[in-house]
């Protein structure tokens, strides 16, 4: 009496039929085999070895070699993936910043200027009345703390 | 490993051509690894240059243990990870193990004209989207294994997963894309 094939069996023979297929599309083998899974297998394989339609950039090796090349990276100089393929690389970014930052600073001046450097006197008194209250040494204890465990934070965050 | 340790050593030296000629080299196996993954084309594209820039910083701890090929596509495999993970797509649809395999084992279907169904390009569009419609990481397994004729045990090295692991997802994406191919065969017939 035969005994029915079990699961690990069938799913076995499915498995090997699948390779038949596989191999077959690969080597680009007559296809005039009746059998009807492997056929159908041969379908799917050869759907499957098909590229996807979209693909990358035809330059897109020389691009990052070039943005290598001009970056801090290759100089052997600390830099961060970002710095190499995000906006602040570029020049124009890069010299934005720098004309933004130079208006803030002009900006501050003017309004020195303007007000005078009394109307500034609570923000001076506040720093100075902070700086003597940091002689304490368990508020020292408690800011150093703080700024220590939120340093850790942001390292973790930066880590992950 | 002789052409990578050349290759490598090269990069290393800032050799004028040598990262182009690497990335040029690999940028399929990354691209096939990644949009598979990610399927949006445009954050593909940037994890694809992110992959290359990282592989150019830390090339120097390469140690040939493994084919560079395998070596960058662990590389193109974490960022795609990471980048799913930081979106909350699972990569993988854990649900789709158990009975329904079994079931799809035990049809009996009839034969197929194979050139017609080649030809066929309704039959094409369908298995495309039934491609397409895959969790990530099935998507991304048939696609290394069948166009990039990558074996499993060097996706095993690109994956971190086992081999056992690679064939089930293998075996049982290939069927439920048979099953997919039957519906539509019997539709068309």
């Amino acid at each position: 009496m035969n005994t029915p094939p079990n699961d690990d069996d069938v799913r076995e023979r499915e498995w090997q039929i699948q390779e038949r297929a596989l191999h077959a599309e690969r080597r680009s083998s007559d296809a005039s085999d009746g059998d009807a899974r492997l056929l159908r297998y041969r379908l799917l394989a050869r759907a499957l070895r098909q590229p996807p339609q979209e693909t990358l950039p035809a330059d897109f090796a020389s691009d990052i070699a070039r943005q290598i090349s001009t970056s801090a990276v290759s100089a052997g100089r600390p830099s961060t993936e970002h710095r190499l393929v995000y906006p602040f690389d570029a020049p124009f970014e890069r010299n934005l910043l720098r004309v933004l930052m130079a208006a803030f600073g002009l900006s501050i001046g003017i309004v020195i200027g303007l007000f005078g450097s009394g109307r500034l006197q609570p923000a001076v008194d506040a720093i100075l009345f902070f700086a003597t209250m940091l002689k304490n040494p368990w508020l020292l204890t408690f800011v150093v703390c703080l700024a220590l465990s939120g340093f850790l934070q942001h390292w973790r965050r930066q880590a992950l | 490993m002789n052409a990578d340790r050349a290759l490598v050593d090269a990069v290393l030296a800032n050799a004028p051509g040598a990262f182009e000629r690497l990335v040029r080299e690999h940028q399929n196996l990354c691209w096939h690894i990644i949009y598979r993954m990610v399927r949006h084309p445009e954050d593909a594209r940037e994890l694809c240059q992110e992959a290359f820039l990282r592989v150019y910083r830390q090339l120097h701890q390469y140690r040939h243990e493994s084919a560079l090929k395998s070596w960058i596509g662990r590389v193109a495999y974490s960022i795609a990870l990471r980048h799913l993970e930081r979106r909350r797509i699972a990569a993988s649809d854990a649900g789709a193990e158990g009975d329904d395999s079994l079931a799809l084992l035990e049809n009996i279907e009839d034969g197929v004209d194979f050139e017609a169904a080649c030809a066929d390009e309704e039959l094409a569009r369908s298995l495309r989207a039934a491609i397409d419609a895959l969790p990530p990481l099935q998507r991304m397994l048939v696609t290394l294994y069948h166009l990039d004729e990558i074996s499993i045990a060097e996706i095993a090295q690109i994956t971190g997963l086992a081999s056992g692991t690679i064939k089930s997802h293998l075996f049982r994406t290939r069927l439920q894309l048979r099953h997919v191919l039957e519906n539509r065969i019997g539709v068309s017939a």
